[in-house]
């Protein structure tokens, strides 16, 4: 089906006929000629004629269908298929929302070329109205036709995770049969699908990309920090490991305009400490590489001085000849230097150990006496932290006794098993650092079954079975775990998870539950106390509302920096970076990827959105072919006629 | 430049020009005459002329005069002594007054030119002394003047070759034959004609004519524009006999046309030429007076 981008143009059609007018006005009459004998004319003349006729024919056909070409190259004509023609039903429009949006290509960002393409697409199925969505996490209806289109234009910075919408969009399709035909505008960066979208039949889906164009390889190579662990004296980076050219890397420290250090080169395989003194408590680490775009190069840090704190852990037996729990539990507190650990066999030293302390482990403990357990639950409910490991010297029952009151669940005698079933995590604090991943080598030969409480929170899950467990108790926390820490029940402690895991355990209970949070991300909302007066990001205040706890939350961060809180205990700086899960890799998939994930739609990579989506719909765009047969039918006009001429 | 003596041969087609160029010449051809008189053409018969012919054995009634004596004293037998017979030349000019012929792309038209050639023919030779017939043809015979040697003939062939318009459709091979029946002895017969119609059977009888010992000269007179077809654009050629009509790009057709053409009266003089008859293709100028002359020359008119 043929359709014209500029119609009004058709009513210079009959222009067309415009040679055919003149030729007959202008034509002249034969002049009449008395001859001798027209004998010797006949034989030739009539086919002389003929061809007279013919090339003024020729001539004339050739005039009209230059006009006609020439109007049809004003009109635009453009082709549609036949499949295109059968859209009966709704359409919905999807915009990517998700952070990875805010990167600018030829000098427009890319959110705010999916919201032209969006208005573009409402504009041209104007009648339809179409409902327009925003996705990142998950997708939100804005509105339908021009006021869907009005909600994304007020939509500021895109600063949201995009994840798994693959799933929810084949959700959204199988459950609305109405939706017919559905516009996807995103980057089409790695993360964001993942999944293979089931697009039911009869749904025409259309990928509309915004950024460079696809070429099949991966056009965008990001080399950026993909996250920071924070300490005293140095801070650890590890890298992304996207496609990057330069093999290597360099970190250096900046304070304000002040370089304060920098590391040799670095595989980019491996992270990389750098030293950064103590009292530079906030400023940025910049990774030096060439494939490293301006806005990923760069990570905000703002530290408060942790005094190092010992953490004592009892054992059953004052010596061990093998490596027990005590072993691997101190050689994992030592990794941090927040943190050293006191191996303590004697009950009464480690009650005196307990009172300074804020958070203690005991393993493979047998003899809790209640002196020791009043002890404990008064340490607990003042804040302290006790991370419990049974071990082939424990009892149970006396465990369940003793410490009935603050355990995470009743422990029941060491059960054995064959094989180790997948891994589920659930650990608030982590930020969901760790994934079952972290704990696919896992392999445990025994356990003690915990029965969790209710209040409990079930950490580490292996199929039905509860690995680890934690309460709240007073204003402390127990974590219990189900295997000891040694090696007789379980590899847990060489797990690649478990260190972190204890760490991060340790710093969270430790530090950051009784600090202020300094480190967020973009799109968080920062949370302050309620004695913070501002928020000030380069000197632009900062809207703050209060919150029912007392305290006061900001808008989201849209913009990675340090931001200033004050109160009146001075200022302290908050530092808010890019997410790191993902979205930070620049890299966008190929076609073949796309229609991979999106079977059978169409993909088109989209730069001037209004031009471009009205070919979408309407068809291919014959304007220019028509201006070649007007130039072709142009040229064969000018030789004919000088042809006839001559 | 001579003048033409009596006041009755003035006619606007006998051209003084031509006359004075043309006051000597005589026609030479290679056939014998059977003239009625004595003239200056050679007869097939003995007569009396100066010029010795034969000897013949004496006959009782034979003139004595006649008688060689000096043969009679060597072998004692009487012999006659016969001379040649001179005779006068008897022509026939036709001219085709078909309307084909009033065709002129410039003033003066074919006929126009045709009437020339004939007056200046018909002076020439009957003032040689020599009888001339006369005819005018088109689809037949329309107009004949039995021959004559007289002024009177002259001064009547003129008025005719000026008055006898151009018109009708063409059968000259017709007419030469009813001609033919009419001349009983040898003759000079000029045919002037554009031979544009029915040229083939012009050809036949031209050459039934020179079977019968005539001599036979055609004079085709021809138009510059026929020849070149010098149009342009489109045009609608009606043919002056038939009325047929046909359209035509002259200008495209023309190097067709003026091949063809060429070919055509090329045909005609190769095909006259090799049956013995004199030819000639005038071109209807504004010149006549040098090209007239010329072209009887040609045609096979010597000066004596």
């Amino acid at each position: 089906m043929l359709r014209f981008f500029r119609g009004e143009f058709l009513y210079f059609l009959p222009l067309t006929l415009l040679p055919l007018l003149i030729h007959l006005l202008s034509r002249k009459k034969a002049v009449i000629y008395i001859f001798p004998s027209i004998s010797l004319l006949k034989k030739d003349a009539l086919s002389k004629t003929a061809d007279f006729n013919l090339m003024s024919v020729l001539l004339l056909l050739i005039r009209t269908a230059a006009l006609f070409f020439l109007i049809m190259y004003f009109a635009g004509p453009s082709f549609v298929l036949g499949k295109k023609q059968s859209v009966i039903g709704e359409t919905a429009v999807f915009a990517d929302y998700s952070y990875s949006m805010n990167r600018t290509f030829a000098g427009s960002a890319l959110w705010d070329e999916a919201k032209n393409a969006s208005g573009a697409i409402v504009k041209e199925l104007a009648e339809e109205k179409p409902s327009v969505f925003i996705f990142n996490k998950g997708f939100s209806f804005e509105g339908r036709g021009p006021d869907g289109v009005a909600s994304l234009a007020a939509k500021k910075k895109p600063c949201d995770v995009s994840a798994g919408f693959s799933g929810e969009l084949s959700k959204f399709l199988s459950n609305n049969s109405n939706i017919k035909r559905v516009f996807v505008i995103s980057d089409f960066a790695r993360n964001t699908f993942t999944d293979e979208v089931k697009i039911p039949q009869g749904v025409g889906l259309v990928c509309l990309g915004t950024g460079e164009a696809r070429s099949g390889a991966l056009s965008a190579k990001n080399f950026y920090i993909r996250s920071c662990e924070i300490y005293n004296e140095h801070i650890v980076v590890l890298p992304s490991r996207a496609p990057s050219e330069k093999a290597e890397y360099s970190l250096s420290v900046w304070s304000g305009s002040r370089k304060v250090n920098s590391t040799a080169s670095a595989s980019f395989a491996q992270s990389c400490a750098i030293t950064v003194p103590a009292e530079y408590s906030s400023g940025r680490i910049e990774i030096d590489n060439a494939d490293a775009l301006m806005e990923d190069n760069v990570f905000f840090y703002s530290r408060k001085a942790r005094p190092k704190t010992v953490v004592p852990v009892l054992r059953a037996e004052s010596f061990a000849l093998s490596k027990d729990g005590g072993y691997f539990i101190r050689k994992i507190i030592e990794r941090s230097s927040f943190f050293s650990s006191e191996i303590i066999s004697d009950t009464g030293e480690f009650r005196k150990k307990l009172k300074e302390a804020r958070a203690a482990v005991i393993t493979n403990f047998a003899g809790f006496s209640p002196a020791l357990a009043k002890d404990l639950r008064e340490w607990i409910a003042q804040g302290g932290l006790l991370i419990l490991f049974p071990g082939d010297k424990t009892v149970p029952e006396e465990m369940n006794l003793a410490l009935s009151d603050f355990l995470p669940g009743r422990v029941y005698p060491v059960k054995e098993v064959s094989s180790t079933e997948a891994v589920s995590l659930e650990i608030p604090w982590s930020n969901n650092a760790f994934t079952a991943e972290h704990y696919s080598k896992l392999s445990v030969l025994k356990f003690f079954p915990v029965r969790c409480r209710e209040d409990a929170l079930e950490l580490i899950k292996a199929g039905d079975e509860t690995l680890s467990s934690a309460v709240r108790f007073g204003d402390g926390a127990v974590i219990l775990f189900s295997v000891s820490a040694d090696m007789e029940f379980s590899n847990l402690p060489v797990v690649a998870g478990f260190p972190p895991f204890l760490l991060r355990s340790l710093e969270y209970f430790v530090y950051e539950r009784k600090e202020l949070r300094k480190n967020y991300f973009v799109g968080e909302k920062i949370e302050l106390p309620g004695s913070a007066r501002a928020l000030t990001l380069s000197g632009t205040p900062i809207k703050l509302q209060n919150t029912p706890d007392g305290g006061k939350l900001s808008e989201p961060a849209l913009v990675p920096g340090l931001y200033e809180a004050t109160g009146p205990g001075g200022s302290e700086s908050i530092a808010v970076n890019l997410i790191r899960n993902g979205e930070n890799d620049l890299s966008v998939m190929s076609t073949g990827e796309i229609k991979k994930i999106f079977p059978g739609a169409e993909f088109f990579n989209i730069k001037n959105p209004e031009k471009e989506i009205a070919q979408i719909l309407r068809g291919k765009n014959l304007s220019d072919t028509s201006l070649f047969i007007f130039m072709a039918l142009l040229c064969a006009e000018i030789f004919l006629a000088y042809k006839l001429r001559s | 430049m001579p003048k033409i003596s009596s006041p009755r041969l003035k006619s606007e087609f006998l051209r003084p020009e031509i006359i004075a160029k043309i006051s000597r010449m005589n026609f030479a051809g290679k056939k014998i005459s059977e003239g009625t008189v004595a003239g200056s053409h050679s007869s097939p018969y003995r007569g009396c002329s100066s010029e010795f012919s034969a000897f013949r054995p004496y006959t009782q009634g034979d003139d004595t005069r006649y008688l060689d004596w000096k043969v009679y004293a060597r072998c004692e037998r009487f012999y006659i002594r016969q001379f040649e017979q001179e005779t006068n030349l008897r022509s026939c000019v036709i001219i085709d007054r078909s309307e084909s012929m009033n065709f002129g792309s410039s003033r003066a038209t074919k006929y126009d030119y045709a009437r020339i050639i004939a007056s200046t023919l018909a002076y020439m030779i009957i003032k040689r002394g020599d009888s001339m017939s006369f005819s005018a043809v088109s689809s037949g015979v329309d107009e004949y003047f039995p021959p004559s040697r007289s002024t009177g003939n002259l001064v009547n062939v003129l008025n005719a070759i000026a008055s006898i318009a151009p018109g009708g459709g063409t059968n000259i091979a017709s007419a030469m034959d009813a001609i033919g029946s009419k001349i009983k002895r040898k003759s000079l017969v000029i045919l002037i004609s554009d031979m544009l119609t029915g040229s083939d059977q012009i050809i036949k009888s031209v050459k039934r004519f020179i079977k019968q010992k005539h001599n036979f000269m055609v004079l085709q007179v021809i138009d510059p524009a026929e020849a070149d077809l010098p149009f342009g654009g489109k045009y609608t050629f009606v043919d002056s006999e038939t009325r047929g009509r046909v359209t035509i790009n002259a200008a495209r057709a023309a190097s067709s046309y003026r091949r063809q053409f060429h070919q055509f009266v090329s045909g005609i003089e190769t095909s006259l030429k090799n049956c013995g008859c004199g030819y000639f293709r005038f071109a209807v100028s504004p010149n006549p007076e040098d090209e007239i002359p010329e072209g009887l020359f040609k045609a096979g008119f010597s000066f004596i």
